[in-house]
């Protein structure tokens, strides 16, 4: 229980590779926030006013570290390498340098992302910055066009390009129904039956929708929206977690779940 | 792999006759060839490296060859669903679709004179991406090659067939579907793309980092905190899974029926015991765990509880009789696990991913923030032609769940209907087929010349602007 005051807070974790990686300073992670630990209590001792939604920081961090372990594929972290084939060895050396640069990259998407992120927020802090460092050097000319791919997706530059190919005399997006509209009724103007139909976007409503360029990874990420309460199940049985533990709050529903909680309810350091 | 330094393939024009096309999914892939507007079978082979107890290794489609699936491992060249590990896809490309060395693939694809119809996920890292292209053109050496985001394709087919409608014209062959909204509920994760005429809306797309392995990891915690430990048995459990996980109607209710109840004795709480002890009306079932030797898959069979009661006995005598060994199974020689509700609450995660203190939306909620960005006007037709697919949508009950979900939250007025093809899992691979025999394949895809003249950068750019036809 006591951890002497040290209690973890969350951070975008990235698991070591070789090479290095760009790692974002801070609130690169949306939700981020909503981790950092607000409440220093102990779980007994929550202070009054707190719903049932309402988590400590010690559980908060348990929760993180759970939906961590959930989200890893596989049940150990050890690398299968590549078995070795015989007469393959030749073939390795003729690879154009990108390939054998991809190839031989070990890194994870978390790796990955995180570049991605720190990229991105040099080209919004200063883009005329990204564009002076570019490397000069010839071995490193595709390495520096992929960093014009990676920081020019997202934005909106190039939009224009887009907009350009977009001609008057392009065939609608939408066409019509096939079949002709059913006979009029004289019930049709009933204020009562009328029915309401949003009218269907325009075509240069449409166009300029597709055109819209991709989202970044997190932008596509479904919002969380605090709407409604969120449900507790019981940690043993998996009913509804209706009672608190004592010691550390995990939730049971009743006596007997809580006396299988009880005999492992053991309050570890940094759990 | 010397394809990449035939300059001769390179430099015929020639339009290509036969296409890859090849679904890259992070569990399986799904490749085939098509060839002059025919559409064969696709071969779904594993998307892994796999290494069983005896430290043998198998490659992609060698795992049927292995014997004793318990605690083998995986590695993956798919991660989060997106293609990150090129060493080990390498690997599995070249022996499953390109024959290594003097070996002939099952595929025998010769990439110097075939296009290639890739798919990927959308909101893909550009970084990923051109790594991907240049492994297509410098390594591998296709003539042509287009790169799409997977759910586009399902536009390709036949959509009012699929939800039944009464045909007011014949529908011209092979044109993408108008407009609809697929959901791609894969392996790493959920994903909703709403399509115009085959093509993406962007600003749309929505994603829940919920998918098949998600659910198979908290389907392994759940069993190891109850029964015993399986987490370095994922492959059984996600057999395990499939066989017997559903999507709940009336999750209250079936939670209700499966609870054991509290202490005491009055009259509801033994009635409630008794349907506990009976099978709560069938939701309970009996899993009995392959052992490899006599039974290489696992059996899904109602609970019995005849058979646990004497069990029980037989275990508590064996127990007196030995004086320990009290951890045994429930039988001599098998071992039965009692699913109660792990069997709905694991699919529940899709539509209520907070149950597991996940901050973010369910299914439903993420097409309403999809359709949230879009005018109304394209509501009615987005919410009318809802087309499920990926391997987690195969789910009993999955897409009448999700019908009812979003019939609770758009308007009123606005028919919704959620279909699933046929084969949830290889219909964006028959997608993408019929694309490549669309007329005009040739105006999307990128020749390797044209790399060669335009570079990666470029390649990206044209892809992300879709598809124009």
């Amino acid at each position: 229980m006591n951890n002497f005051g040290v209690i973890e807070i969350a951070s975008a974790k990235t698991t070591s590779a070789p090479g290095w990686a760009y790692v974002p300073d801070t609130g690169a992670l949306p939700g981020a926030n909503a981790l950092q630990p607000a409440n220093r209590k102990r779980a007994r001792n929550a202070p009054a006013g707190v719903t049932a939604g309402d988590l400590t920081a010690r559980q908060e961090a348990k929760i993180r570290k759970e939906i961590e372990a959930l989200e890893r594929d596989g049940g150990k972290d050890s690398l299968i390498p590549i078995p070795a084939k015989s007469g393959k060895g030749m073939s390795a050396g003729k690879h154009t340098p990108n390939v054998r640069k991809i190839l031989q990259s070990q890194k994870t998407f978390s790796n990955h992302l995180d570049d991605f992120l720190a990229m991105q927020a040099q080209a919004e802090g200063g883009p005329t910055a990204a564009s002076n460092n570019r490397p000069t050097n010839a071995s490193s000319k595709r390495p520096a066009g992929k960093r014009d791919a990676a920081s020019a997706t997202p934005t909106v530059t190039t939009k224009d390009e887009d907009t350009a190919m977009v001609d008057a005399d392009l065939p609608p997006i939408l066409v019509g129904s096939y079949r002709p509209p059913p006979a009029a009724h004289p019930g049709d103007n009933d204020p009562l039956l009328v029915s309401r139909v949003p009218p269907v976007p325009s075509d240069a409503e449409l166009r300029k929708l597709l055109a819209h360029p991709p989202l970044t990874y997190y932008e596509a990420r479904g919002k969380w929206e605090d709407n409604y309460p969120t449900r507790t199940f019981c940690e043993v049985c998996g009913y509804w977690g209706r009672v608190r533990c004592m010691k550390c709050g995990t939730r049971v529903c009743a006596l007997d779940c809580m006396e299988t909680h009880r005999e492992e309810c053991v309050t570890r350091y940094g759990l | 792999m010397a394809g990449g330094r035939k300059q001769k393939a390179a430099a015929a024009p020639s339009r290509p006759q036969t296409t890859l096309v090849l679904d890259n999914g992070a569990w399986t892939l799904k490749a085939g060839l098509v060839r002059d507007g025919a559409v064969p079978e696709p071969r779904v082979i594993p998307n892994c490296l796999a290494r069983d107890r005896s430290k043998k290794i198998y490659v992609a489609s060698e795992l049927e060859r292995c014997r004793d699936l318990s605690e083998i491992q995986f590695r993956r060249p798919v991660e989060k669903g997106y293609l990150v590990n090129w060493e080990a896809q390498k690997e599995i490309w070249d022996q499953e679709l390109f024959g290594d060395g003097g070996k002939a693939g099952p595929l025998k694809c010769d990439p110097g004179d075939t296009r290639l119809i890739l798919t990927e996920q959308p909101n893909a890292l550009p970084v990923l991406q051109t790594n991907c292209d240049q492994i297509v053109f410098e390594e591998y050496g296709f003539s042509s090659y287009y790169r799409g985001i997977g759910p586009t394709f399902n536009a390709y087919h036949d959509l009012q067939s699929l939800f039944r409608t009464p045909k007011d014209a014949p529908t011209a062959a092979n044109v993408p579907a108008e407009i609809m909204l697929v959901v791609d509920a894969g392996f790493s994760h959920t994903t909703v793309t709403p399509l115009l005429g085959g093509r993406p809306l962007h600003s749309a797309i929505r994603r829940i980092d919920i998918g098949g392995k998600f659910l198979t990891n908290y389907m392994a915690r759940l069993i190891s905190l109850r029964h015993f430990d399986m987490r370095n048995d994922l492959y059984i459990v996600n057999e395990m899974k499939e066989a017997a996980c559903y999507v709940s109607a009336d999750f209250k209710a079936d939670l209700e029926r499966t609870w054991k109840g509290t202490r005491g004795g009055d009259d509801s709480n033994n009635k409630r015991r008794d349907d506990y002890l009976s099978g709560a009306g069938g939701i309970v079932k009996d899993y009995v765990l392959p052992d490899f030797h006599t039974r290489h898959k696992g059996i899904l069979r109602d609970y019995d509880p005849a058979r646990h009661t004497k069990a029980k006995k037989l275990a508590a005598a064996a127990a007196a009789a030995g004086g320990g060994g009290g951890g045994g199974g429930v039988g001599a020689e098998e071992d039965v696990l009692t699913l109660r509700n792990e069997r709905f609450a694991v699919p529940e995660l899709i539509f209520r991913p907070s149950d597991v203190g996940m901050r973010q939306p369910g299914l439903a909620d993420a097409i309403q923030q999809s359709l949230h960005e879009l005018p109304v006007g394209l509501w009615p037709g987005l919410l009318a032609n809802i087309v499920v697919v990926g391997g987690t949508s195969l789910f009993d009950g999955f897409i009448q769940r999700l019908q009812r979900e979003l019939v609770q939250l758009v308007p009123d007025d606005c028919i919704v209907r959620v279909a699933r093809p046929a084969d949830p899992i290889t219909n964006t691979w028959y997608g993408a087929a019929n694309m490549a025999n669309h007329a005009n394949i040739e105006k999307v895809v990128v020749t390797k010349q044209e790399y060669e003249e335009h570079g990666s950068a470029w390649i990206a750019r044209r892809f992300a602007t879709g598809l124009l036809t």
